[in-house]
């Protein structure tokens, strides 16, 4: 049953175990934990067993299908299938949610909600990236952000009410935006171009409508701000840092690690899918808006003092590079942008949970006043170093393959504006952008990990324990092998591109 | 004998009453628990023969020279009537046992009601759709004063017995009108004289209208919805989510057997009256709702929002619309009783009905306030719950007519509702309990909720529903 239907599987065992964990005794911590990860355990290996059978028989195209009509009012149906794409994120997704069950494992206020809309927004993010009907799309995208505002409302810190009412209306107002893009796709395809001759919500079906030029252009822009605002493009990601930053460690892990990617990932599948000439309309604006994000989230970065909102910054910055690359709209620059969504997910996920393990030792997040930690916590030190590594593109981490991908698929881009090579000159700035964050890393890690240690203020922190090490060590490990080997899964992703170049 | 048997949804729901009221002899004193989940098990047995008689009725067919039709739209309402019987029978047996005096009578009359209602939906005839509603109501006039202690009990059976005998006038006094003019009450001979695309004539346009306005109290549409609160709150809570269910959709039945049988070529007289009897029921449900403190006055006027939402398919005048209608008060019967069957539980527990009764429930009673997110989520039309569905397919429905103000509305009226269902859910999840005691649920209520609540989650997949609702026009198997 479970191997037949394995996205089916997938998604809902998530979903399972949250009703399973409400029903269990709320005394029955162990209980609640070991569910949760063992659902999250299932998602991991069927996800990475999904990657390895799509290789192994080289396969292209959506695949792995479960299809059932729904609705026959308005033509539903649950359709979830995946590609490439689709599976490099359901792998990062199970990577994710599989290391954040652990780095939540101290949680004791409310054990058992906290776990329940974990899964539940986890659910709906592996739904989303599988699914491949409008409606079921729009819907698991609303399961993984409305639950967001509990989750930091609840078990955030600082001024959490605040950050999770900001995130909230932000991801509420892009969701119109996008709802509006959605329901246009919807009814402006020519049904007698659609298959049986009627209105449909699938999307395979749609993405081979056609639509009107002007059409494309109004609908792909109401797309890329819908979208834009989980993908949290400048201006409009002022909600990220103060959310990721209230947020406790688990919910910052895969909101930054995962939950962003949500946003360019719609933007690749339905606009890009469906929009193909609406994109390049806007691919100036995607491209000069993507080097802002990469520098500005660097800039404000360097000036924080407070390390969790370094890390925020530097995922609005990272997340550029993922714009970036989708804007240059060819194979190697959409290739390099899902390639960056994997390697940033991972990398921030690391830093998150580093970020939360420092806090719950040290009880401070002000950088200033650490130091000389990596005498007491060498582990912590040495899976930081990678993760900064990673994050400014250090050759040899997946940093690297993701950046130079996305900078040689810009550079490549044509489009032009008056003759100027537009696209050669946003490469040159987002590289030289880069340095700045090379600064803050190298910054950041001299001044928690090196300097004097205050012996009478940090005497009793110690190194990772137990359970810790398995997030530390699955992701730093990850990064590495990626970095170095890091066919798999461009070759994953390349047999996807094909219909999403536009 | 043959015409008689075709009438057995009817007989037996009649002898259903009958028989729980003897049995009530048996047992004079004592608890006498067993008889709700009696009832409950006749409920059943009447539901098994509504759905085998769905199944057989493949072809409409008509009794008595028309006053009686029988077709699968009306067995799909009978359906609907008899499942509210049963879920609140079951669901009622400790709170009758504990608050009235008079058992057996009380699932009698909610057997009768039964009864009446299924007469209206079979109704082919002016005066046998009187007939039917009679019936309904008198049995609900004494079920909502069935709570003989509480002074507010006997109020609203006062207020809705005379509200309810004025618009058993106003009926009449259409009915009076229509069979001046048409010279027959036979929906059949009406219709025949209705020609399509031509105004009506005066006379039977003031009948209609009469007509219509005795329904729309019936279904509680503004601005015929004033009884509503009042009685809602006064009438013991049980009764209320009955009457709140079953007694709207058979009002609903009776609309449309009668605007969309005989009036349907009149369409476009009669098209802006319910739009507008659509909307305002919507806009004004939705306002007063907000204010409210008390949770049944509060889903009392929620209730008039959602009639208005279900108005909205009976305006789209078409097959469609009928099965969207159809579709909305059965989730609407099921969400509302599991509702109505929590303010059950924590009024018992309480004491009184306020809002803030309900705060910190989730540390108190956590499934139960779980249920209650569940049923007010879908009362506010959150995918993919029962609520959900039922509003898309009004909405569809009234989009396909080309009503799109009216959808635009409708949309609208359904984010402002949102607000005050999620006060409740806020009072339950983020306010703190403070010294209110957890909520003990007999095992009786807590089947009911617990049904209702698995009906409103699974049909989250609508489909099978859809195939009931249709007659059959849409298979199983969901493709078209």
């Amino acid at each position: 049953m479970a191997l037949a239907h394995p996205l089916t599987t997938i998604v809902l065992a998530p979903l399972m175990a949250a009703v399973l964990i409400m029903l269990l005794p709320r005394r029955a911590l162990l209980a609640v934990r070991v569910t949760a990860a063992l659902a999250a355990g299932v998602d991991l290996v069927l996800s990475a067993l999904l990657c390895w059978v799509y290789l192994r028989h080289d396969l292209r195209g959506l695949h792995f299908e479960d299809k059932f009509a729904w609705s026959p009012v308005g033509n539903i149906s649950f359709h979830l299938a995946a590609d490439g794409i689709s599976l490099v994120l359901v792998l990062l997704t199970g990577l994710v949610i599989f290391c954040g069950v652990f780095a939540s494992w101290t949680v004791t206020y409310r054990t058992k909600e906290f776990y329940c809309l974990l899964l539940l927004l986890v659910t709906g993010v592996f739904g989303v990236f599988v699914a491949q009907d409008l409606f079921f799309f729009f819907l698991f995208y609303e399961i993984a952000v409305l639950p967001m505002y509990l989750l930091i409302g609840i078990w955030g810190t600082g001024p959490k009410e605040y950050s999770a009412m900001k995130l909230t209306l932000f991801l509420l107002v892009g969701s119109a935006f996008m709802l509006v893009g959605l329901l246009g796709i919807y009814f402006a395809a020519d049904p007698s171009t659609l298959p049986g001759g009627q209105r449909t919500f699938d999307l395979v079906a749609l993405s081979a409508a056609g639509y009107p030029v002007r059409f494309q252009v109004i609908a792909f822009f109401l797309l890329y701000v819908g979208f834009g605002v989980l993908a949290g493009i400048w201006p409009l990601h002022t909600w990220s840092p103060d959310g990721h930053a209230s947020a406790p460690t688990a919910v910052s892990m895969l909101h930054a690690g995962v939950l962003m990617k949500l946003g360019a990932y719609g933007v690749l599948r339905v606009g890009f899918g469906c929009l193909p000439e609406g994109a390049m309309a806007w691919v100036w604006l995607m491209g000069g808006i993507a080097v802002i994000n990469i520098a500005y989230g660097a800039y404000v970065a360097m000036g924080q003092t407070d390390l969790k909102y370094v890390i925020a910054y530097s995922s609005v910055s990272h997340m550029g590079v993922v714009m970036l690359g989708l804007a240059a709209a060819n194979e190697v620059g959409i290739n390099g942008a899902v390639m960056q969504m994997f390697s940033h997910g991972i990398m921030t996920g690391l830093f998150f949970a580093l970020v939360g393990l420092v806090y719950e030792k040290a009880h401070t997040r002000e950088i200033n006043a650490m130091g000389g930690f990596a005498r007491r916590m060498p582990g912590i030190a040495l899976a930081f170093t990678i993760g900064g590594l990673a994050s400014f593109g250090l050759p040899g981490t997946s940093g690297f393959v993701a950046e130079l991908l996305v900078f040689l698929g810009t550079v490549k881009a044509h489009a032009g504006v008056y003759a100027i090579p537009l696209f050669v000159i946003y490469a040159i700035a987002a590289v030289l952008a880069i340095v700045i964050t090379a600064t803050y890393v190298l910054r950041l890690l001299q001044k928690i990990f090196h300097g004097p240690f205050d012996e009478a203020r940090y005497g009793d922190i110690g190194d990772a324990r137990t359970t810790e090490w398995v997030t530390l060590v699955v992701l730093a490990t990850l990064l590495l092998a990626v970095g170095f080997y890091p066919a798999p899964l461009t070759d994953l992703i390349g047999t996807a591109l094909g219909p999403l170049v536009p | 004998m043959e015409t008689l048997l075709q009438l057995r949804c009817e007989l037996l729901a009649l002898g259903a009453a009958l028989l729980v009221m003897l049995a009530d002899l048996v047992q004079p004193r004592g608890s006498r628990r067993w008889l709700g989940w009696f009832s409950g098990l006749l409920a059943a047995a009447v539901l098994a023969v509504v759905v085998d008689s769905w199944t057989k009725q493949v072809q409409p067919a008509r009794l008595w020279e028309g006053a009686v039709t029988l077709d699968r739209l009306g067995f799909f309402f009978k359906g609907i009537f008899i499942l509210g019987v049963a879920v609140v029978s079951v669901a009622s047996t400790d709170f009758a046992a504990r608050r009235f005096r008079f058992v057996g009578e009380y699932y009698g009359l909610l057997f009768l009601s039964a009864t009446g209602m299924m007469l209206m939906v079979s109704a082919g005839d002016l005066l046998s759709l009187y007939l039917g509603i009679e019936l309904t109501t008198l049995s609900l006039y004494a079920l909502a004063a069935y709570g003989k202690l509480s002074p507010r009990s006997g109020e609203a059976g006062l207020k809705y017995i005379v509200l309810g005998a004025t618009a058993s006038a106003v009926f009449l006094f259409g009915a009076s009108l229509v069979y001046g003019v048409a010279g027959t009450t036979r929906f059949a001979e009406i219709g025949r004289q209705i020609l399509p695309w031509t105004a009506l004539t005066p006379g039977l346009a003031a009948g209609g209208l009469l007509v219509l306005a005795a329904l729309a109290f019936k279904i509680a549409a503004a601005p015929f919805h004033m009884w509503a609160p009042d009685v809602y709150q006064g009438a013991p809570t049980p009764v209320t989510a009955f009457l709140s269910t079953a007694s709207k959709a058979a009002g609903f039945a009776a609309i449309i057997r009668i605007l969309l049988g005989p009036m349907l070529g009149a369409a476009e007289s009669w098209i802006t009256v319910v739009i507008v009897l659509s909307s305002v029921s919507m806009v004004v449900g939705n306002l007063i709702a907000i204010s409210q403190k008390d949770i049944k006055r509060m889903l009392a006027y929620s209730g008039i929002a959602q009639a208005g939402y279900a108005l909205a398919g009976v305006a789209s005048s078409s097959e469609m619309g009928i099965v969207a209608t159809g579709f909305f008060l059965f989730q609407y019967l099921f969400t509302n009783i599991g509702a109505f069957l929590v303010v059950t539980a924590v009024g018992s527990s309480a004491g009184n009905d306020e809002i803030a009764s309900y705060n910190g429930l989730c540390r108190r009673s956590p499934l139960l306030a779980l249920a209650m997110l569940v049923f007010l989520l879908s009362l506010g039309g959150i995918p993919p719950l029962a609520g959900f569905w039922g509003k898309l397919y009004v909405f569809w429905a009234a989009a396909e007519r080309g009503l799109y103000g009216l959808v635009f509305l409708g949309v609208l009226a359904s984010v402002l509702s949102l607000y005050y269902y999620l006060m409740v859910a806020r009072a339950m999840y983020i306010e703190p309990a403070g010294r209110r005691p957890g909520v003990k649920v007999g095992f009786a209520l807590a089947l009911g909720i617990a049904v209702c609540a698995l009906v409103v989650v699974g049909l989250a997949y609508p489909t099978p529903l859809l195939h009931f609702a249709s007659g059959g026009m849409w298979a199983m198997s969901g493709a078209r």
